[in-house]
């Protein structure tokens, strides 16, 4: 077989995760893509240490599922506070460290 | 032959369950497409050769982490759920070009070039992984340890009650 | 001698620095008396060296290296020979006396410190610009001269227009000063030194190209002009009338006036190089002499009429420098400096005296009331008009315009130094007819002179009648002292002999008679009210003034209007300054998009990265 094609699918999987975090604004569903890219990662580390014909590939994806479980647990409690005290469930509504851009008035040399 | 056929329905099937997930109408529907995609993605690491990655893509990612996604989502449930119409406007056509643009890239990267031809598959089990694992990386998983005790401190700090002042 | 040579520059240097220093802590009077002891000293010295034998040899003591450039050098060194020697003499004594004059004159006046400072700095400037042994230590005392005059002239400065004549005066000189100092590189770049000796030997040795040599001799020819005040640069001398008479007599009788003569005088071999510039000398020298005659003709005011009479006169010497008579011109140049500082010395005398009225219509019969001021006047008037025989004026004057008949060009030069000379009789004798003649008009004040007034002008009269007796008329074997004296450095004029020569003598001393017969005519008309004063365009000096404002003052401003509105206002303001202080504003507008706190913003952003890292390893691939 050829390697190729397996990049392709993990890449496109990314993609797809990013176009999840990018173009939804539920925080959930944010998470949700943060996941499906964690797996696209995971496949191609799969892939290559099936290529190195090593388990090297295998502790990878062991590592990055057990950090991604830890990421996920952390941001969740984040999603429940923010809809408890802020009540929002949405990415735009959270716009607390916005920076106004002030200008001065303008002024003649 | 056979692994070829399976490879690329599973693939397809992991690809086109994420794609329904991202336009799914409500919360619960995505993440149940997703649970479908990462099912399938199990049974991709199988055919790659790590049966133990496979098991424990159900377990971890499916078993864990996404049964925790979906209690969060019934506990934020809404009396009225709001349901997602997508707007073309220009919050969506701009990371839609970039996604496209970065898609365009990765074509381009992957599929011209040299194309290299993998071995036969070759089964590499629990036995060498846990080998590696408890042998050359300890110190990386002592170190993963450690980052599930901060979250774990971290969650149980950030859930405490506090009084509504 | 040539050790002590510094002192005569010197002298009035330290006396001006001096004031300038210490001279707040004294009295005013004081620092006059410091400034004329200065000025003592410097006569003494100059009477020594006419004494230690200057007369026969050249005195040269170098000071020290001024700048060393490369290959060449400028030293501070002085040179005293003959022609020097007159200038210093002229400079040295004149200026004593109107310092000593001073000393009552400018008494209880406000600035009187500041006065003397100038004067002191002033003398010394002519001192160094005519002893100097290279052009560019001479235009050092030059540009002194300059800054000194504008400083005098304005003396009551609280008075915005007499500061006003001050700054006029020293624009239009800047002119002629910008001229003589691209003449000067220009002789730099081209035979590589400025000293007097070596340059004029390259330049007699005739190997240079005449072109060259003609533009240099017109920037000098302007940079004379200017300071000389010669058409077309004439229009600063009478307003800087508007100082004290004394800096009048100084600055614009024996002085400043006279260093373009000198100029032109000491780089005389550059000029026979080019005979067609000495021309144009000459006929800058007799034009202007007939428009000042003619403009003083028609002059109210009284010191503005001696205004005018000193451009004429410096008129006469320049026509004798363009006919090639450089020591008849030197001649004209020490009389002219004791009558004509003689007359603008009595003139504040007389304007003292009615009360700071200047306008002579008013006055008469001054003769009664100030016997010794008529003498003395009219002594002065006498060598102005140049009458025969009695005035250093007519023997110093007549021969240049003998002179000027041989010369190319000669029948228009001598009818308009005729013509000159009749004016000159004409307006000299207005003035003092006006003045001091007839019957008592006018108001008065009791005003008597001291010894120090007394003294100068008594000495500058006597000088006025005398001073003629050293160069007696030639073609009559009388002795000659002057001319000869001269002539082995600036060589000897063609004068006519025989039957024309007597002709034009008789004519040279009938003009002046003429022109004060004239005189009594006019002041006929004058006192009946009407008379020459009124004829606008000669009071008016041929609207010369008005002229220059027009084609040139006033497009001028209009030129430096139009550069601030639309240079400076519109290309450099709002163009360039504007264009960055809009890429500032804009860039950080652009960038503070980045920071308004919506995340998929920020993740966006994160995407454009990966993209842009992605195409790099495309690109490079």
């Amino acid at each position: 077989m050829v390697y190729e094609p397996t990049l392709m699918t993990g890449a496109l999987l990314f993609l797809i995760g990013l176009a999840m975090v990018l173009l939804r604004r539920e925080l959930l569903f944010v998470l949700m893509g943060i996941e499906v890219m964690f797996n696209g990662a995971g496949l191609t580390a799969a892939a290559a240490g099936q290529y190195w014909q090593d388990s090297v590939g295998q502790i990878l994806v062991l590592f990055l599922m057990t950090i991604t479980g830890a990421e996920l647990a952390v941001a969740l409690v984040l999603v429940y506070l923010a809809f408890r005290r802020l009540k929002v469930t949405e990415l735009s509504e959270i716009r607390s460290l916005r920076d106004e851009p002030t200008l001065p008035e303008e002024s003649r040399p | 032959m056979l692994w070829n056929g399976i490879f690329y329905v599973t693939s397809a099937i992991m690809l086109l369950s994420a794609l329904s997930a991202l336009f799914a109408r409500r919360a619960m529907y995505g993440g149940l497409y997703v649970i479908t995609s990462m099912v399938a993605m199990a049974l991709l690491y199988y055919l790659l050769g790590g049966p133990f990655m496979s098991a424990l893509q159900v377990s971890l990612y499916v078993g864990a982490v996404l049964v925790l996604l979906v209690f969060m989502m019934t506990m934020l449930h809404r009396p009225k759920p709001r349901v997602y119409i997508p707007r073309m406007n220009r919050r969506f056509w701009w990371p839609m070009l970039l996604l496209l643009v970065l898609l365009a890239e990765i074509a381009t990267l992957f599929a011209t070039g040299p194309q290299t031809a993998l071995p036969p598959i070759v089964s590499i089990g629990p036995k060498a992984v846990a080998e590696q694992l408890f042998g050359h990386y300890l110190l990386i998983v002592e170190a993963t340890a450690l980052l599930l005790l901060a979250a774990l401190t971290a969650v149980l700090y950030l859930s405490r009650k506090v009084e509504e002042s | 001698m040539s050790h002590w040579l510094w002192l005569i520059p010197g002298s009035p240097l330290a006396g001006a620095a001096l004031i300038a220093l210490l001279g707040g802590r004294v009295r005013p009077a004081v620092c006059a008396r410091v400034a004329t002891l200065a000025m003592l000293v410097c006569a003494v010295a100059v009477a020594a060296l006419w004494a230690g034998g200057g007369a026969a040899g050249t005195a040269h003591q170098t000071l020290y290296t001024w700048m060393a450039v490369g290959d060449w050098q400028a030293s501070i060194g002085l040179r005293v020979d003959r022609v020097s020697l007159v200038m210093v003499s002229v400079a040295g004594w004149v200026g004593f006396l109107i310092h000593l004059f001073s000393l009552s004159f400018m008494a209880e006046d406000y600035g009187e410190r500041r006065y003397y400072v100038y004067l002191n700095l002033f003398v010394a400037g002519m001192l160094v610009f005519v002893m100097a042994d290279n052009l560019l230590l001479m235009y050092l005392g030059w540009e002194l001269m300059g800054l000194c005059s504008y400083a005098l002239i304005s003396h009551w400065y609280r008075d915005a227009d007499k500061a006003r004549c001050g700054r006029k005066a020293f624009v239009v000189t800047r002119i002629g000063d910008a001229a003589l100092a691209l003449g000067i590189f220009l002789l730099y770049t081209h035979f590589g030194t400025l000293g007097f000796e070596p340059l004029l030997s390259a330049v007699s040795a005739g190997h240079t190209d005449t072109g060259l040599l003609g533009w240099i001799g017109l920037l000098i020819l302007i940079g004379a002009a200017g300071k000389s005040a010669q058409l077309p640069l004439s229009v600063w001398l009478p307003d800087a009338m508007a100082g004290p008479s004394t800096v009048s007599a100084l600055i614009h009788a024996a002085t400043m006036v006279t260093a373009g003569v000198y100029l032109i005088a000491r780089l005389h071999p550059l000029f026979e190089a080019v005979p067609q510039v000495l021309e144009w000398v000459a006929i800058v020298g007799a034009v202007t002499l007939v428009y000042a005659g003619m403009a003083a003709l028609g002059q109210h005011d009284i010191k503005r009429l001696i205004a005018y009479s000193t451009i004429s006169q410096i008129g006469y010497m320049f026509l004798g420098l363009g006919v090639g008579a450089y020591g008849l011109a030197l001649f004209h140049l020490a009389t002219h400096a004791c009558f004509k500082a003689l007359l603008f010395m009595g003139a504040g005398v007389v304007i003292n005296a009615y009360r700071g009225d200047h306008d002579i219509r008013n006055m008469g019969g001054l003769a009664q009331r100030q016997p010794y001021l008529r003498l003395v006047f009219l002594a002065g008037s006498l060598a102005l008009a140049a009458v025969p025989f009695i005035s250093a004026g007519f023997y110093s004057k007549d021969p240049i315009i003998e002179a000027a008949a041989l010369a190319p060009l000669g029948g228009l030069l001598w009818s308009l130094a005729i013509l000159g000379a009749v004016l000159t009789g004409a307006y000299a004798f207005r003035l003092y007819l006006m003045v001091f003649a007839g019957p008592e008009r006018g108001e008065t004040v009791e005003y008597r002179m001291s010894w120090s007034m007394g003294l100068p002008l008594g000495l500058l009269a006597v000088a006025s009648l005398t001073l003629g007796f050293v160069e007696l008329p030639h073609g009559w074997h009388l002795p000659q002292v002057w001319g000869p004296w001269l002539a082995p450095e600036v060589g000897a004029p063609e004068l006519p002999h025989g039957g024309s020569g007597l002709l034009l003598q008789l004519a040279g001393m009938i003009a002046p008679l003429a022109g004060i017969w004239l005189a009594f005519a006019i002041v006929r008309r004058e006192r009946a009210g009407g008379g020459t004063s009124s004829v606008r365009l000669l009071e008016e000096g041929w609207y010369l003034d008005r002229l220059y404002d027009l084609a040139i003052v006033r497009p001028y401003f209009v030129l430096a209007r139009g550069l601030r509105i639309l240079v400076e206002g519109w290309a450099l303001n709002s163009v360039a300054l504007g264009s960055v202080a809009w890429l500032s504003r804009g860039g950080s507008r652009f960038l503070s998009m980045t920071q308004n706190g919506n995340t998929a913003r920020y993740a966006s952003l994160m995407v454009l990265g990966a993209v842009l890292m992605v195409g790099y390893f495309l690109w490079v691939r």
